[in-house]
C-alpha cells in the first residue's frame, strides 16, 4: 500500500499555512509530523482527514485520488483528532453503535480491533466516568470501524500518563505490523520513538527530519 | 450513511432523556415557583385595598353640566376595582399624552353629545387605547356601566324620597308631588328605557383575550424561555472533535444540527406537554376558586397544550442557536438566563405590554418571545394569528440555518 501526498496548499485569510506539502508513505510504517505551534500540523491532518478542503493538491492511495471520491476516502482513512470525539453522557457501547452495526461490534469485541484495544472492559461505562486512556482507546476504536489502511492521529498521547501512553502506542505497533499506515502529529518523546520516519513542517514547507532521540536538537530545528 | 444519521439522531435523543430526572426536579421547582408567583399576583390584584389609578384623557364637548356631574361621579365612585382619573384635555393634547404613555387611553366626546342623548339619539364616543392593552377596554366599559347603573338607581331613589317626604309632611302642594312623579317618568323615558345611551368607537384596540389570560400566556412563554437552561449540561459543553470526525465521515453540519435540534425539540416538547397537561389536569380536578386567568386557559386545555408546540419549536431553536454560539456551562446558563429575562421583560411576559411605549410594543411583537406570547393568547381565544404562526416558523428556520452556519465555521476553524 502506498499513500502519496502531492502539492497540498492551504491559506487562511492572507496567511498561507501550507505552501507545497509533498511526501509519500508505505503501509506498515508510522510517520511523525513535527513542527512548532501553529506551523500547520493539525491543519495538514484535518486536510488529510477530509475536514478541511485544500486549496490545491491530491491524496492518492494505491492510485485512487481520495479527495475526488468521498466514499472511498471515508472508508480508507480513520481519524482521531485532538479532544474527545465521543458523546460524554453515553456508554462506550452507545458510542460504538454510531460506527458499528450490532453484528460487527460483536465480532470486533470477540477478537478484532475492539478486543485489541481492550474496550470490552469498560463497554457499559459512561464516557464522562472514563479515564483519559480509556477515552483515547475508545476514540481509536470508533475510528477503526471500517478497518481503514490509513490512520491519522493528532497528538494521540497528549495529557496521558505513561501506562496509558504504553497501551496506545502498543496498539499503533500492532496496527503497523498488520500493514496499516499511521500518520501522527506529536511533541512527545515516546510517540516520536514509535515512528519510523519524521517529517518537519517549517514556514509552510515539509522536509525529512532525522530524529536522533535528542529533543534539544529537535527544538533547535523548529 | 443513512444508518449513521438515524443512529446519531437516536443517540442524541438518548442523551437528552438521560437528563429527565434532573429536568423533572427542576420543573417541579420552576412550576411551583411560577404557580405561587402567579397565584399571589392574581390574589393581590383582586384583594388589594390599594386601587390602581388609571388616568384617562377626556376630550371633546364636556361643556354640558350633567355630563360634568357624571364625570365627577364616576371619578368619585367606589364600585370599581380601579380608581379612574379623568384628565380634561384637547384631542391633540390627549393624543400626545397617550403617545408619551402618561394616560392609558382617551375618550373623545362629540359635539352636542348630551343634547343628542336627551333627544333620543345615540351618540358615538371615540375611545382610543393601544393594541397592547388587551381586555382593558372591556374592563373599563364594564366598570363605567356599573357606575352609571348605580347613579341611575340612586337618582330614582332620590326622586321617590322627595315624593315620600312631601306626603309625610302632609303637604297639599300638588305641584311638588306631580313634579317628582314627572321627574321619575322623564328619567325612565330618557335614560332607563333605552338600552343604549351611546356607542363606543374603538380605535387601535386589538386582541380580545383578557389581561389576566395574556398574563398567563406571558408566564408560559417566560417559562419556555427559562426552560432552555435545563439542557445546559448537554448543549453548552462542546468538543468540536466529535463534529469534525462526523464531518470527515460524511455527516455534515446541517445533518448534525438537524439531528441534535430534533432531539432537543422532542425532549422539550415531551416534557413541557406532559408537565403542562399534568398541571392543567390538577387545576381542573381541584376546581378550587381558580382565578379567571386559569379558567380561561382551562376552557380549552387540549388546544393550549398543542398550541405550545409552535412556540416551543421557535424558542427551542433560538436556545439551540445560543448554545451553539457559546461554550461552557457558566456561559451557557448566563446567556440563556439573560436572554430569557431580557426578552421576557420587553415582550410583556413579566409586566403587561402596555407598560412600554407603543414603538417598543410593535417591535417586540416581532421578537420570538413577543410573537410566542401573542400567538398563545390567540390560541387561548381560539384564533391563533396567522402572522404569529409565520413569524414563529420564520424564527425556527432562521435559527437552525444560523446554527448550521456556526457549526460549519467551528468545524472548519483553524
Amino acid at each position: 500500500m502506498l499513500l502519496e501526498i502531492k502539492n497540498i496548499k492551504k491559506t487562511f485569510g492572507k496567511e498561507q499555512v501550507l505552501k507545497d506539502i509533498t511526501f509519500s508513505a508505505e503501509g506498515g510504517t508510522c510517520v511523525g509530523i513535527l513542527g512548532g505551534n501553529g506551523c500547520g500540523k493539525s491543519t495538514l491532518l484535518s486536510i488529510l482527514a477530509g475536514v478541511l478542503k485544500p486549496d490545491g493538491g491530491s491524496m492518492i492511495l494505491d492510485g485512487h485520488d481520495l479527495f475526488g471520491t468521498a466514499e472511498w476516502h471515508r472508508h480508507n482513512v480513520g481519524y482521531v483528532p485532538q479532544g474527545t470525539p465521543l458523546l460524554e453522557e453515553l456508554s462506550a457501547k452507545d458510542n460504538l453503535r454510531l460506527w458499528y452495526s450490532d453484528r460487527k461490534m460483536k465480532e470486533e469485541l470477540d477478537g478484532g480491533v475492539l478486543a485489541m484495544l481492550g474496550i470490552g472492559e469498560f463497554l457499559k461505562v459512561p464516557v464522562r466516568r472514563m479515564s483519559g486512556g480509556m477515552k483515547k482507546r475508545l476514540s481509536i476504536g470508533c475510528a477503526m470501524s471500517t478497518l481503514p489502511p490509513v490512520l491519522l492521529m493528532d497528538e494521540p498521547c497528549a495529557a496521558l500518563d505513561l501506562g496509558c501512553k504504553g497501551n496506545i502506542l502498543s496498539y499503533v505497533e500492532t496496527y503497523k505490523k498488520r500493514g496499516g499506515l499511521v500518520i501522527l502529529t506529536s511533541h512527545d518523546e515516546m510517540e516520536l520513538s514509535t515512528c519510523d520516519r519524521w517529517l518537519l513542517i517549517k514556514d509552510g514547507f515539509i522536509s525529512e527530519y532525522m530524529y536522533d532521540g535528542n529533543i534539544d536538537n529537535l527544538v533547535k530545528s523548529l | 450513511m443513512r444508518r449513521k444519521k438515524i443512529v446519531y439522531a437516536g443517540l442524541q435523543l438518548k442523551r437528552f432523556f438521560r437528563l429527565f430526572p434532573f429536568v423533572l426536579i427542576m420543573s417541579i421547582v420552576l412550576c411551583t415557583a411560577a404557580g405561587l408567583a402567579l397565584g399571589k399576583m392574581i390574589r393581590d390584584d383582586r384583594t388589594s385595598d390599594q386601587k390602581k389609578i388609571m388616568r384617562i384623557g377626556i376630550a371633546g364637548d364636556t361643556s354640558n353640566k350633567h355630563l360634568q356631574y357624571g364625570i365627577t361621579a364616576v371619578q368619585q365612585t367606589d364600585v370599581t376595582q380601579y380608581s379612574v382619573e379623568f384628565v380634561p384635555l384637547e384631542e391633540d393634547e390627549a393624543k400626545k399624552e397617550f403617545d408619551a404613555g402618561n394616560i392609558v387611553s382617551y375618550v373623545v366626546i362629540p359635539e352636542g353629545f348630551m343634547e343628542d342623548a336627551i333627544n333620543g339619539e345615540v351618540g358615538k364616543i371615540k375611545y382610543v387605547t393601544s393594541g397592547g392593552t388587551v381586555g382593558f377596554d372591556t374592563k373599563i366599559t364594564s366598570e363605567l356601566m356599573k357606575a352609571v347603573a348605580s347613579l341611575i338607581f340612586d337618582a330614582q331613589r332620590a326622586l321617590h324620597a322627595v315624593e315620600e317626604v312631601a306626603i309625610d309632611k302632609g303637604t297639599e302642594d300638588y305641584d311638588l308631588r306631580v313634579l317628582a312623579r314627572e321627574g321619575s317618568y322623564s328619567l325612565i323615558d330618557t335614560i332607563i328605557r333605552r338600552s343604549e345611551l351611546f356607542e363606543v368607537e374603538e380605535v387601535g384596540v386589538s386582541g380580545s383575550s383578557s389581561e389576566e389570560s395574556a398574563l398567563v400566556c406571558g408566564i408560559l412563554v417566560l417559562f419556555l424561555l427559562l426552560w432552555g437552561i435545563t439542557c445546559c449540561m448537554i448543549l453548552s459543553v462542546k468538543d468540536d472533535a466529535m463534529s469534525r470526525v462526523l464531518y470527515s465521515k460524511g455527516v455534515g453540519p446541517k445533518t448534525q444540527v438537524a439531528s441534535e435540534y430534533f432531539a432537543y425539540f422532542l425532549f422539550m416538547a415531551a416534557t413541557l406537554v406532559i408537565l403542562t397537561s399534568a398541571a392543567l389536569l390538577i387545576l381542573r380536578l381541584t376546581k378550587a376558586a381558580l382565578p379567571e386567568a386559569i379558567t380561561v386557559v382551562l376552557r380549552s386545555p387540549v388546544s393550549v397544550v398543542f398550541g405550545l408546540l409552535l412556540p416551543i419549536l421557535a424558542i427551542s431553536a433560538m436556545q439551540f442557536f445560543l448554545y451553539e454560539v457559546v461554550n461552557g456551562v457558566v456561559n451557557g446558563v448566563l446567556v440563556q438566563f439573560l436572554c430569557a429575562v431580557g426578552l421576557g421583560y420587553i415582550s410583556g411576559c413579566l409586566y403587561p405590554a402596555y407598560f412600554f411605549p407603543e414603538a417598543v410594543q410593535k417591535v417586540t411583537s416581532y421578537l420570538p418571545a413577543g410573537a410566542a406570547r401573542l400567538y398563545l393568547s390567540g390560541v387561548v381565544d381560539g384564533k391563533p394569528p396567522l402572522s404569529g404562526t409565520l413569524i414563529l416558523l420564520g424564527y425556527f428556520a432562521l435559527f437552525l440555518i444560523l446554527s448550521a452556519a456556526v457549526r460549519r465555521a467551528r468545524i472548519k476553524s483553524e
